[in-house]
């Protein structure tokens, strides 16, 4: 194709569209929240990009400017206080959805992405437009807590339904403790008193 | 003013600034080796040349200064050869020691060579041997075949430690750097030598195979032996402290720390008081609360504090004495007087004695020493005593000696004196709090190290106290006693705890004993 | 009275609908799902699949580690073809680096992922066989599977957890009788094949639990996001190797098998024909493979020879380095698929410019096919949903990571 696909979306939906880029050679579309499935309908109706490949999230907890180290470079290995955090700043908005859409006649795939932001984490389901989405978009819900309003069957999926948190956000610790679940009491089991 | 550009960026600086301080200031990462913004400039390891349109040669950005119109270019094919023939010449005989050596993990030249060259060696023959580990000094070990001859070590010894006794000998590829003959390095901040090298060609014998830097965990707080508060950076590993590193505060130390700050925190390493005790039997807390309650309810009561406490310990015990026991004499103990140099170390060699001053004149009160008590004549008396280095030992302890009930806290088992009750305290690295330096600047001090399980901070015990007597203190942290206490000093009024940050602040409106401000 | 009461028919015995959990311990729930079945007798009226019985938080643990710290645990995603995932993890972070690997390199990983790729069908066909109660053509397929996971073993050093492809390279170059020990696997892999068909292929039995169950057209098929076996069994000819070809590919001469009806019948065809495809590659890359290097010689990416490494500072610094703080990988984002046993495995990384990973996401095939078993199954029997779950092929690690 000449024309990339990103240049054409962006012809067609002007300033819906924030970003595009293709870094290493990958078509990326950054669209507005309320544009996200007009630009789906668009590239799935009209540009032949019918098939779902992929929706995952990026939480930019921990990307954007890191700290300017005080003259004698800290040692980058040793952690630091909570006057000084190791990640980065943080770029807002906070959660980035990304979808990958492929085109089997094209032979490519684009990525359309869209941010929200922790006080307002609601993405417009894209399952009405492509079935493929419905357990990608159940487990983005799983990990990051993204709410997709419009899908069918929104719950957790890769964790069990009492787990508290979403642990792919960065600020989820890497050894994250759950409260205990009670034992369901089911009818004729003795009533288990003992505490370990 | 001129203004420049680097890399493309315009910056305006001051007349005299050097354009490697100008990149620091854009962020963008110059690399070098001998240049350091606490010396003066040397020029000689050649890794920061730069590209400019003002000279035909490539240009050492740590000497050369900011003119208008200069257009610096850091990353040209020519810089990055120049970067990769330096890093050749200083590897070509450089020992493999990374194994062995303690500054693996935070060696400049490890992470310069990675980062700007990573190309194998093209040396054929053996490597150049010059002697190794030898001791130079108390504290400070040399390894001379892993020197890069950037004297930043001999700038430090002339220009900031006022004491030359390091010196570049021999030439060619032999050059290496050395004490003189007969002398050693024997300066009090000979430990600052370390911190400079970028290799490790000097380390300290205190860290010596001690621990491998990428297990530590660093802590910012301030160190407790003089008054002068040098910020510093406590490095702990499996809850114990591994080294202190003096870390920069243009307020009060710039980069530098003397080494008996340094060294202090083998003090508290064995012989911790970890259980309250009376009269030698070791009881609960709740008995030892209520010891303390017997101690201010006599008639006469005698409470020495210590300039080691943090504001937020003084304060609670200022708060609780004052309300129980409101006819209590207090005074403030501490040690006594030391060596002064003009560089950094100061007499006093107590941390916090001029926020006790700001604590007790927040009650209404004069900081007064011990000797205040010498005409001291009781029958019912209690004393309480915090701390266990005070000057007037004696003193303390023919009161102690009269005293009817008496309880001491301390640190270590050197404490105590003559106390019948001794409670435990936690020393300069196990708490969090504030301190206030001889010069009015406040710091924050972290708890680099967890306690054991008996010793709780000052303040929670004299709050317990209150509780026992029935009147509950609305504080759980040390945030909610700055938060109380600045309503009473009126220095502390407008700050706020958490946001105190690594420079500590200069307070207003306090007078300054010395008029000096820093080295 | 509740809905399923609409169930009664006129006249009948009060009746309800049977809900009948196929827990996650079951025999024929591989790698541990658990679908929750609502029965109308035996016919489906509905299912529930519940999936996440082993997930071990891949995505998180990769967020901690440095990108080399990542390989092993992309080793148990598809733990049936191991050597495809690493590929494809060291791929996309090369991807992101904007490096080339060598020539013997490229070749190599696509002989790994060919013989993976048999490993991975050789167990999907035997299990197919397996849970319509064909005992013997399964035993077959692990016979024929064990000579290939000798020569995993001789070339990589274990059988399953094999990390054996790193950033930029390698770990190290294939034995010196490579060849031989391929061929002697090629050998034993015809003998079964032909065994396997001979009992599978046009056996009523088999033909009547699979032809015409589990079916999924090809429209649907897409709109769900199916790929690898299962798509070109319901028409479509998408396969990741032709149509984003990689390390290569571009450069063999294979077939991609492509079925007509989309039913079981149909992906155990295809399986078993691309069983020979592999094959085929697999003697094009013995002729064609070059002599060479089989890493970059970059030692910011790779780790340098330990002869450089015990004798040379700038080696043990660039080993030191490599390790403690990682590849350094500048900012961005890269997604890179590679066709796996199922389908398109894609990796999607983002780095922020350090030595460790941002984010690394796996898009698992088998999680978009699974997401359609509840349609695939709706209307037919209890029995239809073993052979049908066989079919997909669903490895555990991959779909739970």
């Amino acid at each position: 194709m000449s024309e990339l696909i990103s240049e054409i979306v962006k012809k067609r939906f002007g300033d819906a569209v924030l970003e595009t880029h293709q870094q290493h050679a990958d078509d990326t579309i950054v669209v507005k929240r309320e544009a996200l499935l007009d630009v789906l309908r668009f590239l799935r109706d009209e540009l032949d990009f019918k098939m779902p490949l992929d929706c995952t999230c990026v939480d930019r907890l921990g990307l954007g400017e890191k700290p300017q180290c005080v003259e004698e470079a800290m040692n980058p290995l040793l952690t630091t206080p909570e006057s000084r955090p190791t990640l980065g700043a943080g770029l807002k908005p906070r959660f980035e959805v990304v979808y990958h859409l492929r085109s089997l006649s094209r032979r490519m795939f684009v990525r359309v992405k869209v941010r929200v932001d922790e006080e307002d984490p609601v993405v417009p389901s894209a399952t009405s437009l492509f079935k493929g989405f419905t357990w990608f978009e159940r487990e983005v819900y799983d990990m990051f807590g993204i709410r997709f309003a419009g899908h069918k069957d929104l719950r957790r999926i890769l964790l069990y339904p009492e787990f508290k948190g979403h642990p792919l956000r960065k600020d989820y610790p890497r050894r994250g403790y759950q409260p205990r679940i009670p034992m369901p009491n089911l009818k004729g089991d003795p009533v288990d008193t003992a505490e370990d | 003013m001129p203004t420049l550009k680097i890399d493309g960026q315009e910056i305006t600086v001051e007349p005299g600034t050097r354009i490697i301080e100008a990149a620091d200031r854009l962020g963008i990462p110059i690399p070098r080796f001998c240049y350091h913004k606490g010396l003066s400039v040397a020029g000689n390891c050649r890794m920061c040349l730069v590209e400019t349109n003002k000279s035909p040669k490539l240009v050492p950005s740590c000497y050369e200064v900011c003119q208008d119109g200069l257009e610096v270019k850091t990353n040209t094919e020519r810089v990055r050869e120049a970067r990769r023939a330096v890093l050749e010449f200083i590897l070509l005989n450089h020992p493999v020691d990374c194994p062995i050596c303690d500054q693996a993990g935070e060696c400049d030249l490890q992470d310069l060579y990675f980062a700007h060259d990573a190309k194998p060696s093209r040396h054929a023959f053996k490597k150049l041997h010059k002697p190794k580990a030898k001791v130079i000094g108390p504290h400070v070990i040399l390894d001379a075949e892993r020197c890069i001859n950037c004297t930043r070590c001999v700038r430090f010894c002339e220009e900031i430690a006022k004491a030359p006794r390091l010196t570049q000998v021999h030439r060619g590829e032999w050059t290496h750097v050395d004490v003189f003959p007969g002398q050693e390095l024997d300066h009090p901040y000979s430990m600052c030598c370390a911190d400079v090298c970028p290799v490790g060609a000097l380390t300290t014998r205190d860290f010596r195979f001690k621990c491998r830097v990428w297990f530590l965990k660093g802590t910012y707080s301030v160190c407790a032996e003089c008054s002068r508060g040098c910020a510093i950076r406590v490095d702990t590993f499996n809850n114990a402290v591994q080294r202190i590193v003096p870390r920069y505060n243009p307020l009060v130390n710039n980069f530098w720390a003397c080494d008996e700050g340094r060294l202090a925190y083998h003090r508290f390493e064995k012989d911790r008081v970890n259980e309250p005790s009376i009269e030698g039997t070791k009881v609960h807390r709740s008995e030892a609360i209520g010891y303390l309650l017997q101690v201010i309810g006599h008639k006469d009561v005698v409470v020495v504090l210590t300039p080691f406490l943090t504001c937020e310990d003084a304060y609670i015990a200022c708060k609780v004495i004052k309300t129980f026991a409101p006819q209590a004499k207090i005074v403030v103990g501490g040690r006594g007087q030391g060596f002064q140099d003009d560089i950094l170390i100061r007499a006093d060699k107590n941390p916090n004695r001029a926020g006790l001053k700001v604590v007790l004149a927040g009650f209404g009160l004069n900081l007064e020493g011990v000797g205040a008590l010498s005409t001291l004549q009781s029958e019912d008396l209690g004393v309480l005593v915090f701390g266990e280095e005070h000057a007037d030992a004696e003193l303390i302890k023919a009161l102690v000696a009269k005293a009817m009930h008496s309880a001491a806290f301390a640190c270590t088992g050197k404490g105590g004196l003559g106390a019948k009750a001794v409670i435990p305290m936690p020393s300069p690295y196990e708490v969090n709090g504030t301190f206030i330096n001889e010069f009015g600047v406040i710091q924050r001090c972290r708890k680099a190290v967890e306690p054991e399980c008996g010793i709780l901070p000052v303040w929670r015990t004299m709050k317990d106290i209150s509780e026992a007597k029935g009147v509950a203190l609305m504080v759980n942290n040390e945030q909610d006693v700055f938060e109380e206490m600045k309503m009473v000093c009126k220095p502390l009024a407008s700050l706020h705890f958490s946001d105190i940050g690594e420079f500590g602040i200069k307070l207003e409106g306090f007078s300054v004993e010395s008029s000096e401000a820093k080295a | 009275m509740t809905k399923d009461t609409e169930a009664l028919k006129e006249g009948d015995l009060y009746t309800t609908y049977l809900h009948l959990n196929m827990g996650p311990s079951h025999p024929a729930m591989h790698g541990t799902v658990r679908i929750y079945l609502k029965l109308d007798g035996e016919t489906i009226v509905d299912s529930d699949v519940d999936i996440g019985y082993l997930h071990r938080g891949f995505e998180k643990m990769a967020e901690s580690g440095t990108w080399t710290k990542v390989i092993p645990y992309t080793d148990r995603l598809n733990y049936v073809s191991p050597l495809i995932n690493n590929v494809g993890y060291c791929g996309a972070v090369e991807k992101l680096l904007g490096i080339d690997i060598t020539e013997r390199c490229k070749f190599i990983r696509v002989f790994v992922s060919e013989i993976s790729r048999i490993v991975d069908h050789l167990t999907a066909i035997g299990a197919c066989a397996l849970e319509v109660a064909a005992y013997t053509p399964f035993l077959w397929c692990m016979q024929a599977r064990e000579e290939f996971y000798f020569l995993i073993e001789a070339i990589t050093g274990a059988r399953v957890t094999t990390s054996y492809v790193r950033i930029g390279g390698v770990r190290w170059d294939l034995p010196e009788d490579w060849v031989e020990r391929y061929e002697r696997a090629e050998k034993k892999l015809f003998e079964m094949l032909k065994d396997v068909e001979a009992l599978l292929t046009r056996n009523r039995i088999f033909i009547d639990r699979n032809a015409g169950v589990g079916v999924m057209k090809a429209e649907d098929a897409i709109a769900w996001g199916f790929t690898g076996p299962c798509l070109r069994a319901a028409g479509v000819d998408y396969d990741v190797r032709k149509a984003q070809p990689y390390l290569g590919y571009d450069r063999l001469e294979f077939d991609v098998p492509v079925g007509t009806e989309g039913d079981n019948y149909d992906r155990y065809l295809v399986r078993l024909e691309e069983i020979r495809q592999s094959v085929r590659i697999i003697r094009q890359v013995i002729k064609q493979i070059p002599e060479g290097p089989v890493n970059i010689s970059d030692w910011r990416i790779v780790l340098p020879p330990k002869e450089a490494v015990y004798n040379t500072i700038e080696g043990t610094i660039a080993n030191f380095e490599n390790v403690m703080k990682g590849i350094q990988v500048p900012k961005g984002e890269a997604y890179y698929a590679v066709e796996g046993g199922n389908g398109e495995v894609g990796f999607y990384v983002v780095s922020d410019g350090s030595g460790k990973p941002y984010r690394v996401h796996v898009r698992p095939p088998c999680f978009a096919i699974m997401q359609a078993l509840s349609d695939m199954i709706k209307g037919r029997l209890v029995a239809d949903i073993i052979p049908t779950f066989d079919s997909i092929n669903m490895i555990g690690g991959e779909i739970d990571r």
